[in-house]
């Protein structure tokens, strides 16, 4: 097949003709793609941000369950399960949420043992301005970037006040902040002692919120995942594989907010369609019989066609994926960044790592520009079998 | 316009692209805390932390709560903690 630059020409003009109708069909392409686009890089990208950790996850973690609710599980259980063949560690966590009612946000607590030289160099490592002694003997804490934030704003230059379960004040100083690379982990926790911990929930000290097992072969995991739930039925167990595969499908695709972008994205695009389809306006019908009275064969008026389509049809395709690159990735999404982070008033910084996914951009295209073309071809197509005599009258 | 793109892709690719510096620090965090799931939602705890709540942690804060945070419309719940095959399980 031999490229015409001239069909390629005349497909410019006559786009440029139609002026006005070409720029309104061009922008509606060009929103609808960037809206899709921008939503799925931003859950592509969290996706990523998620996938990147999982390794580092503990193999297994057990809670208990009572009567449906997630309750503290006892310390004597630690040693049986210890004595499963394969298990590698058990260790015992205290983590929940604290509810900060002057500002009326959650707080992730975390309690830790940080007593460990190893431990405490490489937690060194994720924390700005974090000095270790402080931790263990002065009641410290480490927070993230937004607790902060959210303490200054309350006048907590650095230190806290926590409201215990039995009504007292446990003063806790913030030794440190979590650097800004870990902010999307680590922006809403806190990091403290075990012992204060246990005292700020009010826990029993024979009691941990959950376990965390380590396993040393992957392949005895299902195994020791079938003794466990023999030996103790009232706990669950969540495996690292689990996690992933919750991460894979962390998004909500087939119903909520998801389903409602990509219902009306799909009505209004198929509206656009369906008006192309319904027929050829009489200006367009008669434009095409004179093309053909003049000569024109039915491939000239097909081709003309096909350059004028792809070329508006494209063109929005690769403006809307700029521009979604851009609102995501430089200005870090506003208006729909809300939509990801709901009501909490602990906002983190939406600043996401670049990631592109092509197989998604691969389908938007193939979901964009092939049905416009067709829309576009099939009725100019019916126009150009008719005789040119027949078209014009 | 595929210049532009292109230029664009690029800048980003090198700019805003997980270091492996960054990378070794989540790993490192993570593995400190052990804790899933990205802070990104904090208004309730069953969106939190999702992947270790299940679908009957709403019913936890109050048998009568409906659930009215939109980032659950967002978000999915973990799959394997309430559900099997088509049957709802706690």
């Amino acid at each position: 097949m031999k490229f015409n630059i001239y069909l390629l020409e005349f497909a410019l003009f006559s786009l440029m003709r139609k002026g006005a109708k070409t720029l309104f069909v061009f922008f509606i392409l060009t929103f609808l793609i960037f809206l899709l686009a921008s939503v799925l890089f931003i859950s592509d990208a969290i996706k990523h941000e998620l996938n990147v950790s999982i390794e580092h996850l503990p193999e297994l973690t057990l809670q208990r369950l009572q009567a449906g609710k997630q309750i503290n599980v006892p310390l004597k259980r630690v040693e049986p399960l210890l004595e499963i063949e394969g298990v590698a560690s058990v260790i015992p966590r205290v983590w929940g949420y604290y509810y900060f009612k002057v500002a009326g946000v959650n707080f992730s607590v975390v309690g830790i043992d940080a007593f460990e030289q190893s431990y405490k160099e490489s937690l060194q490592n994720v924390v700005d301005a974090y000095d270790v002694k402080a931790l263990e003997k002065e009641g410290g804490m480490i927070v993230g970037a937004g607790v902060k934030k959210i303490l200054e704003e309350n006048y907590y230059q650095d230190f806290f006040n926590f409201v215990t379960a039995d009504g007292k004040w446990k003063r806790m100083h913030i030794v440190g902040s979590f650097n800004a690379d870990v902010s999307l982990q680590a922006n809403d926790m806190i990091l403290l002692p075990k012992k204060s911990a246990y005292e700020i929930f009010g826990m029993a000290k024979d009691e941990a919120t959950d376990l965390v097992l380590k396993v040393k072969n992957p392949e005895e995991i299902s195994t020791i995942v079938s003794k466990i739930n023999q030996k103790y039925p009232d706990m669950r167990v969540v495996t690292k594989e689990d996690i992933r595969v919750s991460y894979q499908n962390i998004f909500d695709y087939k119903s909520g907010f998801f389903l409602s972008l990509f219902v009306v994205s799909a009505f209004t695009f198929f509206m656009i369609i369906y008006d192309k389809l319904s027929g050829l306006s009489s200006e367009e019908k008669r434009e095409i019989g004179i093309l053909k009275a003049l000569g024109w064969s039915m491939d000239d008026i097909l081709k003309e066609r096909f350059y004028e389509s792809f070329i508006l049809c494209f063109g929005a395709f690769l403006l809307a994926l700029a521009l979604s690159m851009a609102y995501v990735f430089f200005f870090d999404a506003p208006v729909l960044r809300s939509l990801f982070v709901g009501y909490s008033t602990l906002k983190p910084s939406f600043e996401l790592p670049f990631y592109v996914n092509i197989p998604m951009i691969v389908l938007l295209f193939l979901l964009s520009v092939p049905v416009y073309i067709g829309s576009v071809m099939i009725p100019s197509w019916r126009a150009a079998m008719l005789d040119a005599d027949e078209v014009l009258r | 316009m595929s210049v532009c793109i292109a230029v664009e892709f690029l800048y980003l690719y090198n700019t805003r692209s997980m270091t492996q510096e960054a990378m070794n620090k989540k790993a490192l965090f993570i593995a400190h805390v052990g804790l899933p799931d990205l802070s990104l939602v904090g208004e309730a705890r069953y969106v939190r932390h999702r992947s270790l709540s299940d679908v009957f942690s709403i019913f936890g804060d109050s048998p009568e709560l409906l659930e009215y945070f939109p980032s659950t419309f967002v978000y999915h719940y973990a799959p394997y903690v309430s559900m099997s095959g088509r049957r709802v399980e706690p």
